[in-house]
């Protein structure tokens, strides 16, 4: 947030978490060419007003290195570069923002001042905050299965599809469990369940800056919707 | 006997839910990659039913709350981002939580039949509900997606019969789903003592 706050321009949680919100559900529901690739570029905008220069760059170049790519290879490779890893790109990208820029104590003050309720805050800053560390435990159980020798591939895969399963996906859902009870034990500490009115220390306020910044996304993105539904080929 | 949680709301419960929900969403991610071709895609659903049944027991044996179960089902269909997929997992999270309330989180049986509830109607909404009532509008835009060859096996796929047929694959697997993870629970999380 520092750092947001040093190079880019600062801007309220809650307008990171819509733009999460639109491009996910546009990614899927609209088509893909040049709404996707437009898509793309308003999220990539938004990284680039949080001062994400370089994210931004390396997220470009991977993109337009699959799109190429997706235009030389067979039609059931290329499939599934237009239709998922140019998508979960996107997705990733706006999720990225969020996480690079904001604090989850600050997306929560955001989402309290709303008067959202806590059964919505919680799962929703628990899943934000929980994608990251999923990542890490995945590449740890990876390479404590390769010590053991029954390390993830392919071949592993088809051959000891159970094993594999069971292999992997145990040992995840136990460091879940183990987050989970963690999690809990720190929220219980700060007092989340005492029934009063919490008070935070990062204090949240839509500012100007924000309404403008959120009237112009919503242009942006009811242009995308316009255009997937004109004749233009990609 | 049971051994029902009577306290209330807990926050280690919603943590715990949005967990394993966190989980069975990046499952049907991994199997949504099938999607590539026509023949692939019609078992990403049945697939799906297959490996996330653990998430499911595991938020019933876990948090033994029949609301989670209700949370667990609406989160997993509202990051579907399609309105008749959000209604119908918030259906069957509702039809899931009533079962749980009536009959005990911990009755394996009960569990496997709301479990083989709400993977058929996450399936019925998710993959089968656009090809039945908005086929030309999918179809139209599937083969903008991926081509004409593309939509012409997906056009001989589908239809209201192996929607049916696939359907009854997606109960199968979602049975078979449920007897997994329950062998799991009892093999892993019982023994050590976290379930």
């Amino acid at each position: 947030m520092n750092k947001l706050r040093k190079h880019g321009v600062y801007y309220d949680s809650r307008i990171k978490l819509l733009l999460i919100l639109l491009t996910s559900a546009l990614a899927f529901a609209l088509g893909g060419g040049l709404t996707g690739l437009l898509l793309f570029g308003v999220v990539c905008l938004f990284a680039l007003l949080s001062g994400l220069w370089k994210t931004s760059i390396k997220v470009a170049i991977v993109y337009i290195v699959l799109l190429m790519l997706a235009q030389v290879l067979p039609i059931h490779l290329s499939s599934v570069i237009t239709f998922f890893l140019l998508r979960i790109l996107t997705i990733a990208f706006a999720l990225n923002i969020l996480f690079q820029t904001t604090e989850i104590s600050e997306l929560i003050a955001a989402l309290q001042a709303s008067h959202i309720p806590q059964a919505i805050v919680i799962p929703v800053a628990i899943i934000l905050r929980f994608l990251p560390s999923l990542k890490q435990d995945v590449l740890y159980i990876k390479q404590g299965m390769k010590t053991r020798g029954v390390g993830l591939s392919f071949w592993r895969i088809v051959s000891h599809p159970a094993q594999t399963y069971e292999g992997f996906l145990v040992p995840i859902l136990m460091r879940l469990l183990m987050t989970a009870t963690e999690l809990s034990a720190s929220a219980e500490t700060r007092g989340i369940s005492y029934p009063c009115e919490k008070t935070h220390y990062i204090l949240v306020d839509f500012r100007l800056r924000d309404s403008i910044l959120l009237i112009g996304m919503l242009a942006l993105f009811a242009v995308i919707i316009w255009t997937s539904f004109q004749p233009i080929s990609f | 006997m049971q051994t029902e949680n009577k306290k209330g709301f807990q926050v280690k419960d919603l943590i715990v839910t949005a967990l394993l929900s966190l989980c069975a969403l990046v499952i049907y991610i991994i199997c949504a990659f099938l999607s590539f071709s026509p023949y692939t895609m019609l078992v990403v659903s049945p697939l799906w039913s297959l490996l996330a049944a653990i998430t499911y027991f595991l938020v019933a044996a876990k948090t033994k709350k029949p609301w989670a179960l209700f949370i667990f089902c609406a989160v997993t269909g509202i990051y579907g981002f399609y309105p008749p997929m959000i209604i119908c997992c918030i259906i069957a999270g509702i039809i899931s939580a009533l079962i749980a309330w009536k009959t005990g989180c911990t009755n394996g049986k009960t569990l496997t039949f709301s479990y083989i509830i709400y993977m058929v109607l996450a399936a019925f909404s998710g993959t089968y509900i656009p090809f039945l009532f908005f086929s030309n509008q999918t179809l139209e835009q599937y083969a903008g997606m991926f081509g004409e060859s593309y939509l012409g096996i997906l056009q001989t796929l589908v239809s209201p019969v192996t929607a049916i047929i696939m359907l009854v694959v997606v109960a199968i697997c979602a049975f078979v789903g449920a007897l997994i993870a329950k062998k799991l629970l009892k093999k892993h999380f019982k023994k050590a003592g976290m379930v």
